[in-house]
């Protein structure tokens, strides 16, 4: 449908499209302040009216925070737990997925039914006795600690299942034909097909564990073990009014997480489209 | 439906981006691995708090120079987290060699089992003797006969205050008793501008502060417990006239009632707005070092006397914890620290008081007018009872005390209440039985039950899944044999998930049902079945109900605000008209894809009453800012609002794929037939999105049930527990002071509420979803 742009259309267009950015300014506006607040000097953080435009321009938040505080530490906790789940993720969830989409075993709708099941239980429930098995095992304050349970998830699964359940059976059963070794049928054919759930189910995954914090802050008692988001967390209660350096810290957690986001938003919004409606 | 054809075309240009940003990472990942060099010496570790942990690094240093041997790594911990991270310590075996132990700790620490008795290093030692030291902060060290810790470092709290705003109002010396005190902050509390808003109060006191509310106490002749500590004290009438009189600074005005941790002291002590406090040493130096404009200006007293001037003696131990695999070298740590030229650098350094009493001696120290307050107010004060239930006792005072502070309660209540709960603290004795066994049969009884059930209601044959019997053992070898592929593939996943989701949800039920806690965490004879006993005491839990009815509030305000905002904004962007579609439906979103403890510190900067940007904004249009999250009534609104900023994007995608379901041809047909637009949003759309308004909802309540950060970050449950949600109170029970047989319980109750609500929205749904 071509659109004029006469008087007429504009005027009728502009009340929604100014309401609109007035929403996407609110959204967007918290962001823009810390990142002005980052870049604030101390004595001119605490000045009212706040300013927007910072007038003492000043990386010292940043420098603190990498030097004194040593945030890379976090850094590379939250980036080398954040892959290894998104990697044993990607291969578990397929795996099990293609199990589930693909084949017929005894016990498989029982046990299927039991995963959705366990998707209603609250994450807190397991916090305990799961801190306990971890603590016994001396998985503790590791980065195993973390990732061992976090390796596989129900919804991954789910998810991973749903899409292979569209791929046609033609390619799998030639493939069987010709004397393809179950194990090969997974990894030459049915990933290569996968690959833009498999893109979809990755950057959740990743997400999901950059985000996290329940979880970490319950099992890295060490502080050299944090997450950026306990680290974070922790730098709120000791650092309570320093308000600088509390956005400096911010923006070290968002910025990785907004630029992937923005790169990839698309997957982003069709993952979860994807979610909400009964397949 | 994500459909496989759909996304082929889209392959090739997003995968290279893709690879290569994780490609980026991952290299530099590596390379920062490869950065970090070998290192041979023995490693000490040593944690400590506040103001020490900051400069303890100094001493560390020095301590290296001469044991060139061994590498000391120190960790600053804040306060506030401090004794959580340390219990925290003991339980995940993650404790340091040596820490630094308040005074009112060691008691605790030693009732866990967690610390290493020094008496040994003690008799060997020629530098460490309880003669060197101030006998009142040795014998804070002092349990059952042994020492447990060393003193490092005493403190105790007097009085600061401007001079020259006390000469303004005709007080050319400090307050010599409680009625001058009270007289000065009369006359101290002013509008002094005539805007309606006090800009200078009297002087700074905390609602949650036993330590300062003991100190009045005991300058009445009252005190918190009896001689032997085994029962509670406060309905003497002395206790009544002091805390009466502690209430009225805040009833009165001349205290503010928003003082928090957050507060910045220093800055409200330069303005005046906050010209008289209590505190400690450590205010010497911070204050000089922040706001040296009004070096002269201020002074120091000793506390106001009532029929004393007591004050709080504390200060700071070291201690080796027992799991310390380099006891001997922590032992020499504490002797370097220990002797009379370290100490009076460190008090140089941090102006923290030696414990040392050679120290004193020292003419840098003799010739400090200020200094000569404290060591005058140390011969006049007292220290709280040296037993593990002290940090208790210390917060159902607190509680209590905040809310008499905030007249929610009067003085009787807040008496009657603390007794009850401290009495019941000292009376709860331990059941020391071993009932290990017990547990362990009774769970595996149950287990089986379980099983066996289940066995028996599913796995009778059905159709196809059960071709083969699963009856005999041979059955199942054959089973096992034919489908052996898919078995295998499925297997890692189900294998992590009976170790870390099944049995845990089976564990809890179990562990709900014993008295598991700290004490049981590292001897199990410690550990018995008490059968419902955690459920009943949850039930009657004051704490618990508020947390519910915090959650509920949150669930029922905040969960219509979020799910109507997204259908909003999907709806605006689903129309036509819009240009832009993308870059709004991104700018949307972007607050979810954030971490919720980010969120929650920038909103918390947002929130602040004075420099914030909302109430900078509500100014701008005429209406008055509030101290958002200091504000028992608008603290929880505040949260609400944030979350909806925070989780209205994701709901928004999710309508926005279910309003592309509605064929156009249907609003085309009711435009024919002449409804209008209103008609057809509220006959059309929303019917036909019945089923995704119907899952919007379930899942943001879900979450919503959950919601743990916000108040975590922001105000801490406060204030006055307003914010509490149910998951934080769990984690408090559970991780803070590790009673994982209640945490456990309450873990349960939540997963049987949040069962129960999606059982009644899924039947409520159910009903009109013939259409």
């Amino acid at each position: 449908m071509k659109k004029n742009l006469s008087l007429g259309s504009i005027v009728k267009l502009a009340p929604i499209h100014v309401l609109l950015a007035v929403g996407l300014v609110a959204t967007i506006a918290p962001f823009l302040w810390m990142l002005s607040t980052s870049f604030k000097s101390s004595s001119s953080i605490f000045t009212y009216p706040p300013q927007l435009i910072p007038s003492q321009f000043t990386l010292i938040h940043y420098k603190n925070l990498f030097e004194k505080i040593k945030f890379i530490t976090y850094f590379k906790n939250s980036i080398t737990i954040a892959f290894s789940i998104t990697f044993l993720n990607l291969f578990l969830n397929s795996l099990a997925g293609f199990a589930f989409a693909k084949y017929r075993f005894p016990g498989k709708e029982k046990l299927f039914t039991l995963l959705l099941a366990t998707m209603m239980v609250p994450g807190q429930v397991a916090m305990m006795p799961v801190f306990l098995i971890l603590k016994n095992l001396g998985l503790l304050n590791t980065f195993m600690g973390l990732i061992i349970p976090g390796a596989s998830g129900v919804f991954g699964i789910f998810f991973m299942r749903q899409f292979m359940l569209t791929i046609p059976n033609d390619l799998i059963d030639s493939a069987r034909i010709d004397g393809c070794s179950e194990f090969r049928i997974y990894w030459n054919i049915m990933l290569p097909l996968c690959k833009p759930a498999l893109a979809t189910l990755a950057i959740f995954t990743f997400m999901g564990s950059w985000n996290e914090f329940l979880w970490p802050l319950i099992i890295m008692t060490k502080e050299t073990m944090y997450t950026l988001p306990v680290a974070l967390a922790n730098l709120n209660g000791q650092y309570n009014t320093e308000w600088g350096l509390l956005m400096a810290g911010s923006v070290v957690v968002l910025v990785p997480v907004l630029l992937v986001f923005i790169c990839l938003q698309r997957y982003f919004m069709r993952g979860i489209a994807l979610t909400g409606i009964k397949g | 439906m994500l459909k496989y054809v759909d996304i082929m075309p889209y392959i090739n240009k997003t995968n290279k981006k893709i690879f290569l940003i994780s490609y980026i990472i991952l290299l530099s990942v590596l390379l920062s691995y490869t950065a970090e060099a070998a290192d041979n010496r023995r490693v000490l570790t040593v944690w400590a708090m506040g103001a020490e942990g900051e400069k303890i690094g100094k001493i560390a240093r020095k301590f290296e120079e001469i044991n060139p041997d061994i590498k000391v790594v120190t960790q600053a911990i804040p306060w506030g987290a401090a004794h959580e991270k340390l219990v925290t310590g003991v339980a995940g075996e993650s404790v340091p060699d040596i820490c630094q132990l308040g005074t009112t700790w060691v008691p605790e620490f030693q009732a866990i089992d967690a610390l290493l008795p020094l008496d040994g290093y003690i008799e060997k030692s020629s530098l460490i003797k309880p003669e060197k030291f101030f006998s009142g902060s040795w014998n804070t060290n002092s349990i059952n006969g042994k020492m447990y810790g060393i003193p490092w470092y005493v403190d105790t709290r007097v009085l600061f205050y401007r001079i020259d705003l006390l000469k303004q109002i005709g007080y050319n010396n400090p307050p010599k008793d409680w009625n001058e005190l009270k007289d000065i902050c009369k006359k101290l509390t002013k509008d002094t501008d005539h805007d309606g808003k006090i800009d200078r109060y009297g002087i700074s006191l905390g609602a949650k502060d036993w330590g300062l509310l003991a100190m009045f106490i005991w300058q009445n002749n009252g005190d918190i417990l009896n001689g032997r500590n085994t029962s509670s004290q406060l309905d003497s009438p002395q206790v009544r006239e002091a805390v009466q009189y502690y209430v009225d600074f805040f009833k009165e005005g001349y205290a503010p009632l928003g003082v928090t941790a957050g507060t910045d002291i220093f800055n409200a002590f330069k303005t005046g707005y906050l010209p008289m406090f209590i505190s400690g040493p450590w205010m010497l130096e911070e204050i000089h070092k922040q706001i040296p404009e009004i070096d002269d200006k201020w002074g120091v007293s000793v506390l106001p006397k009532k029929a004393h001037s007591t004050s709080f003696v504390g200060g700071s131990n070291l201690a080796i914890f027992k799991q310390s695999k380099n006891q001997d070298i922590a032992w020499r740590f504490i002797e370097f620290v220990n002797q009379p030229h370290i100490q009076v650098e460190w008090y140089h350094e941090t102006k923290d008081l030696p414990s040392v009493k050679l120290a004193w001696e020292d003419a840098s120290l003799k010739g400090n007018t200020k200094l000569n307050i404290f060591g005058e107010q140390l011969k006049d004060a007292k220290a709280p009872p040296a037993i593990p239930e002290w940090e208790q006792i210390g917060d159902v005072i607190n509680n209590h005390m905040e809310q008499v502070v905030f007249q929610k309660i009067n003085i009787g209540s807040f008496i009657q209440n603390s007794n009850a709960d401290i009495n019941v603290i000292l009376t709860t004795k331990l059941e020391k039985q071993s009932n290990l066994y017990k547990i362990f049969v009774f769970s595996v009884i149950f287990l089986l039950i379980m099983i066996l059930s289940i066995a028996y209601f599913k796995l009778k044959p059905k159709g196809m899944d059960s071709t083969v019997s699963m009856t005999s053992f041979k059955g199942i070898w054959h089973t096992l044999k034919a489908y052996h592929v898919p078995y295998l593939f499925i297997m890692p996943s189900m294998i992590l998930f009976l170790v870390f989701l099944f049995a845990p949800i089976f564990l809890s039920f179990i562990m709900s049902l014993t008295n598991y806690d700290i004490f049981a965490l590292n001897n199990f004879n410690n550990l018995s079945l008490v059968g419902f006993k955690n459920y009943k005491t949850l039930l009657c839990d004051p704490l618990f109900w508020k947390a519910l009815g915090n959650t509920f509030y949150f669930i029922l305000v905040g969960g219509p605000l979020s799910v109507s905002l997204s259908l909003l904004a999907a709806i605006a962007l689903n129309s036509k008209l819009v240009k832009f579609k993308t870059t709004f439906r991104t700018g949307y979103f972007t607050p979810v894809v954030t971490t919720m403890v980010a969120v929650a510190v920038i909103w918390r900067w947002l929130y602040d009453p004075r420099f914030g940007l909302i109430n900078w904004l509500l100014e701008c249009i005429g209406v008055g800012g509030k101290n958002w999250l200091g504000d028992v009534n608008f603290a929880m609104p505040a949260l609400i609002l944030m979350a909806a900023w925070k989780n209205f994007g994701y709901n928004m995608v999710i309508f926005l794929a279910g309003l592309q379901t509605i064929p156009v041809q249907v609003y085309e047909a009711a435009e024919i037939d002449g409804a209008t637009k209103n008609n057809s949003f509220w006959y059309i759309t929303i019917p036909l999105l019945r089923p995704t308004l119907f899952f919007v909802t379930i899942i943001t309540t879900i979450g919503y049930f959950q919601f743990f950060a916000e108040p975590y970050i922001m105000t801490d449950g406060g204030p006055l527990n307003s914010t509490l949600s149910i998951v934080l109170f769990m984690y408090r029970e559970g991780f803070k002071y590790f009673k994982l047989g209640y945490a456990s319980a309450i873990a349960y109750v939540l997963f049987g509420i949040i069962g129960l609500f999606s059982l009644l929205q899924y039947k409520l749904s159910k009903a009109s979803f013939e259409y």
